[in-house]
């Protein structure tokens, strides 16, 4: 979608676009990085974010997806586990003694709008 | 449409008033193998996976979803944001990789929605007070 941002500070908007600039980034795509951490340390989601695991997948988040697309990844201690299969990964935790975990499909488990939660839970 | 035959009936929630429909389920842990047995009420208002409350989740998200597939869902009081995690579910001895879910804040019970529900041939016998899993007879 297209976004028209008026009364932006010029000092900051040309800093931010020399920076977007510098690392080679299109200003959207800088832009909507920002706007994804500020929501991220803004939101409940924080919450989850003292998660060490959670922090450190978050982190390699960008690496990950390009270098493991497709796969399966354990983040836990620090440490990276990939795997074709899902039971391959599982194998891989409890060959390591890993009972918790953060793991992904990279590219594949769907994100953002996940519906909609109505009355039917909703009770007098 | 063809005839089905019910493979297994569970009873409805009688407490609550109007009974609700309920379904036996099972999920196991895929890391540990541990497995929790529990009745989720069929919520075909809920689009999501299985709501699970925080505790059931906290024993069992042992490969819990990197925060940023998490899913937001709308509700009446504005977006919620749900914890997800992989685990194995059964419903009727069948077996399928699924999620359980939890609101990052506040409580939670269990419930089945739609991304669940519409892999399932499921009747609602509301006079009987019974939610059956139909088989397609051939």
């Amino acid at each position: 979608m297209d976004v028209i941002i008026r009364g932006m500070r010029t000092r900051i908007y040309r800093e931010f676009k020399a920076q977007a600039n510098k690392m080679g980034l299109r200003l959207s795509d800088a832009l909507q990085k920002a706007i994804e951490r500020w929501l991220l340390e803004n939101s409940q989601s924080s919450l989850v974010m003292n998660d060490p695991n959670q922090l450190a997948f978050a982190k390699l988040a960008s690496q990950i997806e390009s270098k493991y697309h497709g796969k399966y990844v354990a983040m836990c201690g620090g440490k990276l586990y990939v795997a074709g299969t899902l039971e391959d990964l599982g194998g891989q935790l409890k060959e390591a003694g890993i009972a918790r975990a953060v793991v992904s499909h990279v590219g594949a488990d769907e994100s953002g709008e996940g519906g909609e939660w109505l009355w039917g839970s909703i009770e007098r | 449409m063809g005839i089905y035959r019910t493979l297994s009936c569970h009873s409805y929630d009688i407490e609550s008033k109007p009974e609700r429909p309920m379904i036996h389920v099972s999920i196991t842990g895929p890391a540990t193998g541990r497995e929790m047995k529990f009745t989720a009420a069929a919520d075909t208002g809920f689009s999501g996976y299985l709501l699970v409350p925080m505790e059931t989740y906290q024993e069992y998200s042992e490969f819990e979803l990197p925060v940023r597939d998490f899913l937001t869902y709308r509700t009446i009081v504005g977006p919620i944001v749900l914890r997800r995690a992989r685990v194995t579910a059964a419903i009727l001895g069948e077996r399928f990789e699924t999620f359980i879910e939890t609101p990052l804040v506040g409580v939670a019970k269990f419930l089945l929605g739609r991304r669940i529900l519409n892999a399932f041939r499921l009747a609602l016998l509301g006079p009987e007070k019974r939610s059956c899993l139909l088989e397609e007879q051939r």
